[in-house]
């Protein structure tokens, strides 16, 4: 379970965020929603340690999150970089391998993990292809296979998603969440996504934290948050409403 | 971005390099004034292991080959090597391949480090030079690292430019030493500066050996964190690295390694730079093959330019680091134009 309380970052003048109550569960996926700049991304770097918190605290079990150990967070606590560059030609076994850093895995348990985990993402047999030379959403599976793999020894896992429908096909932005989902029923994980597509969010999430001009706007359910009306109060877009063939409401 | 490539290549890489690497030592062992015949000159050098009579070579040849050839040949192979492997690290680190003991200006600040020993501490004993070579190396590395890195980023255009005004900076004290030494210390500078390993000595090749060993063995230590840091260093992070620390023991172990390197032979250029990338054209990327073969080729690298540098203008001899550089610059040239559209 990841506790927030009263997390706020930035200059007390400027904050970038401020006020920020919550608690994560395991085995749910949240959605975390906002407009640009709203301050997403930096909550997901306080999340994942990348900054550290100018007020209040986050915990994880109970303990606070500088408190854990370099490896046994990076055993805990994946994230899926929303770019990753890699300027040097990896096959995309070695790069998905890089996963097992802070795991005590023998080499060929390693390897078998490899294609478990771009199995899962659809890419089986890409074992030996040059890394260089895949699209962006292909490129963007394989470090969701190398967050998978560095996940691989828990139940208890925190998969962090920055973006991750970003440069996916339709077909796979599915797939990914559908994965994600998979992962938090399954494996108990707690998956926490920073999306734009509301409709996909309503789709895949649990619980929705909307966060505007650096403070938590709302939470809950996709139902109770991602109506018209509140769309509007954070975005000051009144979106328009489509009811599909099997029932669900969709908003452009 | 280069291709990946097949594991039969990556298998057949190291052995390939070790029997080269045979090859290339018993021709630099022959090669010189004096010409030796191979074979007599590895039987000489297994005579001085074994009681066997293996070589009918003349005293005075045993002597050339024991106190000049064969501490030279190992001192190029040591001096290669080093160097390949701190320029492979250094392009990790910086994760930029075009990263260079000498493009970042590292090479330039042991020089200098090395010349104020030589001209203004005359007196001091052999081991002063590396050391100062190597305090010079550590702080303009640090000095470069810290001009280029901003929130934890490197910005690698500020690391180049960096690197030219720490390498002018060095060189206009280097030129002031030149102005104020004696006729003996500005011989041995100028020599130092274009590279020479004609005068090879035991001890820098037995440090220079040791150096190399220890560094190796270290840096495969780092290889797979090496490899994770190609990825960014949030990346690495997340992954459990401690980046900082990582960061540090690498910058501090690539000063001392460029620092013997430069204390024993002078400025050798593009060796760091070349060797890497010709390595990740057969083996890839991955830091625990990357080091391995770097070590191997940087090493058979440099004996083969020291092996021109006594040839091609015979019985005069030409400075190795002329040699690296004529070979080295067309192939820098050759990757910035292949990478321009990147670095544009």
């Amino acid at each position: 379970m990841l506790k927030i309380t009263e997390l706020g970052f930035g200059m007390p003048s400027r904050p970038v965020l401020s006020a920020i109550d919550f608690t994560l569960e395991q085995g749910k996926v949240y959605g975390l929603l906002g407009p640009n700049g709203a301050g997403k991304s930096t909550l997901l770097k306080l999340l994942c340690r990348e900054l550290t918190p100018a007020t209040g605290k986050i915990e994880l079990d109970g303990i606070a999150l500088n408190l854990w150990s370099r490896q046994e967070l990076a055993c805990r606590l994946g994230v899926l970089p929303q770019h990753a560059k890699l300027d040097f030609p990896f096959q995309v076994a070695e790069v998905v391998a890089m996963g097992a850093f802070p795991l005590s895995l023998s080499s060929q348990a390693i390897a078998a993990e490899v294609s478990h985990c771009l199995a899962q993402v659809g890419l089986n047999g890409f074992e030996e292809r040059d890394y260089g030379k895949l699209s962006g959403g292909e490129r963007q599976r394989v470090q969701l296979a190398r967050v998978l793999l560095q996940l691989s020894q828990t139940d208890r896992g925190i998969l962090l998603l920055d973006e991750p429908t970003s440069a996916l096909d339709l077909a796979h932005q599915h797939r990914v969440l559908q994965l994600a989902r998979n992962l938090a029923r399954e494996r108990n994980f707690i998956v926490v996504a920073v999306l734009h597509c509301l409709n996909l969010a309503a789709e895949y999430c649990d619980g929705i934290h909307i966060l505007d001009n650096g403070r938590l706007k709302l939470s809950g359910g996709p139902k109770a948050c991602l109506t018209p009306e509140q769309i509007n109060a954070v975005w000051h877009y009144q979106p328009s409403r489509f009811v599909a063939d099997d029932g669900r409401t969709l908003l452009f | 971005m280069q291709r990946a490539v097949t594991s039969k290549q990556q298998r057949l890489a190291v052995p390939c390099l070790l029997l080269l690497l045979t090859l290339c030592s018993l021709l630099s062992i022959s090669t010189g004034p004096l010409s030796i015949d191979p074979l007599q000159a590895l039987g000489s050098l297994l005579d001085t292991l074994t009681p066997a009579n293996l070589s009918t070579l003349a005293p005075h040849e045993r002597l050339i080959i024991e106190n000049v050839r064969l501490p030279r040949t190992l001192l190029a192979m040591a001096t290669g090597a080093l160097l390949a492997m701190c320029g492979a690290v250094m392009q990790g680190l910086f994760r930029n391949p075009l990263a260079d003991p000498g493009i970042i200006g590292v090479s330039s600040g042991a020089a200098l480090g090395a010349a104020v020993c030589l001209v203004l501490l005359p007196a001091a004993p052999t081991f002063a030079v590396p050391v100062s070579a190597f305090v010079f190396g550590l702080g303009t590395t640090v000095l470069i690292y810290r001009l280029a890195s901003h929130n934890g980023s490197t910005s690698v255009p500020l690391l180049l430019l960096a690197g030219v005004a720490i390498a002018a900076l060095a060189g206009a004290g280097i030129g002031l030493l030149n102005y104020i030494a004696s006729d003996t210390a500005l011989r041995d500078l100028s020599l130092w500066q274009m590279g020479a390993i004609a005068g090879a000595t035991w001890p820098y090749t037995l440090l220079s050996l040791a150096a190399a060993l220890g560094l190796f063995v270290l840096f495969r230590r780092d290889a797979r964190s090496l490899d994770a840091l190609l990825l960014g260093e949030s990346e690495a992070r997340h992954l459990g690295i401690d980046t900082q620390g990582l960061k540090r023991r690498l910058v501090i172990l690539c000063a001392l390694g460029v620092g013997i390197a430069v204390a024993a032979t002078g400025i050798i250029g593009f060796i760091g730079l070349v060797v890497p990338h010709l390595v990740r054209m057969v083996s890839g990327a991955a830091h625990h093959k990357l080091l391995v073969q770097s070590a191997l080729a940087g090493a058979l690298l440099l004996a083969l330019a020291d092996i021109l540098a006594r040839s091609l203008i015979a019985p005069a001899e030409m400075p190795v680091g002329l040699v690296t550089a004529l070979l080295g610059a067309p192939f820098f040239v050759f990757l910035l134009i292949k990478q321009r559209h990147k670095l544009g």
